[in-house]
């Protein structure tokens, strides 16, 4: 379904993406691990056209990001949600604005209808009372939950969650990961998440990758990941700071 | 404005003294090209964008309250003191070769076809344009915008266009107030203070005032309403690096839309006199 063939990018000389292969099937969630500053927020932004490649290829079902025209681009975006790391949340509207953003921009439906279908996600994610409230009045755990709402309330094919559990304690975390896990088993969407907790890796992956330096070094099932032979992958989820990875 | 503008140009590590002058000749050239090249393509795209519906009236009517109504109090007090202090100064330069009754006139041309609107335009470049950059600009640093643009939504299209058009209808409306509060200020101070007769005063203020002169200002306001907006808004679009980069958007967007309103004027002007 998504296929990302030899990417390449680089910022004022600084070469971020070196060449990435990696697909993701329709239906699995891929957990991309790896460290601060190896490139996972570059490559997460390629695949929903965010950012172009300098060379490579991002396809969606063989169609080529880069090759679409705008109109086709924006229907392409449209196919996804996305969960950012700190929600991004529109601060100058409140909780059912928020999640029905996309409804009211892109369908004909009524304002009762849309605060409707605002409350049955919210409901989804747990938070069933917070339909008035502002952004500003939310804990981190709820303003990542209702960015979760707000991603799955167009009904999207394809969820890209960047580092859903960045800066929450571990039961907010807990309760997040349960929350992706849930609605993948409901809604059978196929799944791209940036992480570099790995408690959350193995909560919802069906397959995992690492991103090293700018390059996949390592793919696999979550058990493939966790007996690798790969000194870096090894370093990197056990947590410690022996081994030939330099911290970030 | 050069420091905004090379600030945009990436310094080389080392650069010995014999070649600075021309590296930072060739910066602020490239920079300048840089921001002018950035601007039509936001211009273009606001234009093709800003023709097809949907329209967003309720959003071009929060903007006008933004640039418009909040704006309002600032100018009508800069545009009284102004109207004020020319007629003293005209004052006490015509009462050198007796020409007193011409004050009136003076400051009636003066307001409705260059201090009116300019005045306007710099303080709603130093008001308006500063929110606009920080509010998007805040938007851009927390990722508003790229999840604007993931929802399929133009930032352009939401954010920027119901803004230009709020400058373009905002603008002159406030410099109508602008020039009937600083031809008021005029005769306050030509009348009450300098004892000229009110009826002279007035008929010298209306008799030498063209239809095409108030016109032609409100012309030169609509244009600045566009370019602040325009150019406050691509400020923030631009904005990187957390709290910092929305406060040298901030700056940057006063400074550039400033330097706007005074460049055009200059070329509006020599446009419509000839």
């Amino acid at each position: 379904m998504i296929t990302l063939d030899h990417l390449q990018k680089g910022f004022g000389g600084r070469q971020v993406l070196k060449g990435v292969d990696l697909q993701v099937k329709r239906g699995e969630t891929l957990v991309i691990i790896g460290g601060s500053g190896s490139g996972k927020s570059v490559l997460m932004k390629h695949v929903i056209g965010l950012l172009f490649a300098d060379s490579g290829q991002v396809r969606i079902d063989g169609d080529d990001l880069a090759q679409l025209k705008e109109p086709e681009l924006t229907r392409t975006r449209r196919r996804f949600g996305m969960v950012f790391q700190n929600a991004a949340l529109f601060d100058s509207m409140n909780v059912w604005q928020n999640v029905g953003f996309a409804l009211m921009q892109h369908t004909k439906k009524r304002k009762k209808a849309v605060l409707e279908i605002a409350q049955h996600y919210l409901e989804m994610v747990g938070l069933p009372d917070v339909l008035y409230r502002m952004p500003s009045e939310l804990s981190g755990g709820m303003r990542k939950r209702v960015g979760l709402a707000r991603a799955i309330a167009t009904s999207p094919e394809i969820l890209l969650y960047d580092e859903p559990t960045t800066g929450l304690d571990p039961v907010t975390s807990d309760v997040i990961n349960r929350l992706i896990r849930s609605l993948q088993e409901q809604l059978g969407i196929t799944s791209l998440m940036i992480t570099h907790d790995m408690v959350s890796a193995y909560h919802v992956a069906d397959r995992m990758a690492m991103l090293y330096q700018g390059k996949i070094i390592e793919t696999g099932t979550p058990e493939q990941i966790r007996a690798t032979d790969n000194p870096y992958v090894r370093q990197f989820i056990s947590g410690s700071s022996d081994g030939p990875i330099e911290a970030g | 404005m050069w420091g905004v503008i090379v600030a945009t140009v990436d310094a080389p590590a080392q650069v010995s003294w014999a070649l600075r002058l021309p590296y930072w000749v060739g910066s602020v050239v490239l920079g300048v090209l840089r921001e002018v090249g950035r601007l039509s393509i936001y211009l273009y795209q606001s234009i093709r964008l800003g023709v097809v519906p949907p329209y967003r009236i309720r959003d071009i009517f929060r903007q006008m309250e933004v640039l418009g109504v909040n704006t309002m109090p600032v100018v009508l007090i800069t545009a009284l003191f102004t109207g004020m202090v020319l007629a003293l100064q005209s004052h006490t330069g015509f009462s050198r070769f007796s020409a007193e009754s011409l004050v009136g006139t003076v400051v009636a041309l003066s307001v409705v076809r260059e201090l009116g609107p300019v005045l306007t335009g710099l303080i709603t470049a130093g008001r308006a344009g500063a929110s606009i950059a920080a509010e998007l600009g805040t938007m851009k640093v927390t990722e508003q915008i790229d999840a604007l643009v993931t929802m399929g939504v133009s930032p352009v299209k939401y954010l920027m266009v119901p803004r230009i058009i709020a400058g373009v209808v905002m603008l002159p409306i406030l410099t109508v107030f602008a020039d009937v509060v600083g031809i008021a200020g005029g005769y306050l101070v030509g009348v009450e203070m300098l004892d000229a007769n009110p009826t002279v005063y007035i008929s010298r203020t209306f008799d030498f005032l063209e239809v095409a002169d108030v016109v032609g200002g409100l012309i030169k306001a609509a244009v600045f309403g566009g370019l602040i907006a325009l150019v406050s808004a691509a400020q923030g679009f631009n904005t990187r690096g957390g709290a910092e980069g929305v406060g040298r958007a901030t700056t940057g967007a006063v400074v550039l839309s400033s330097m706007a309103v005074l460049i055009s004027n200059y070329f509006l002007t020599m446009a419509m006199a000839s």
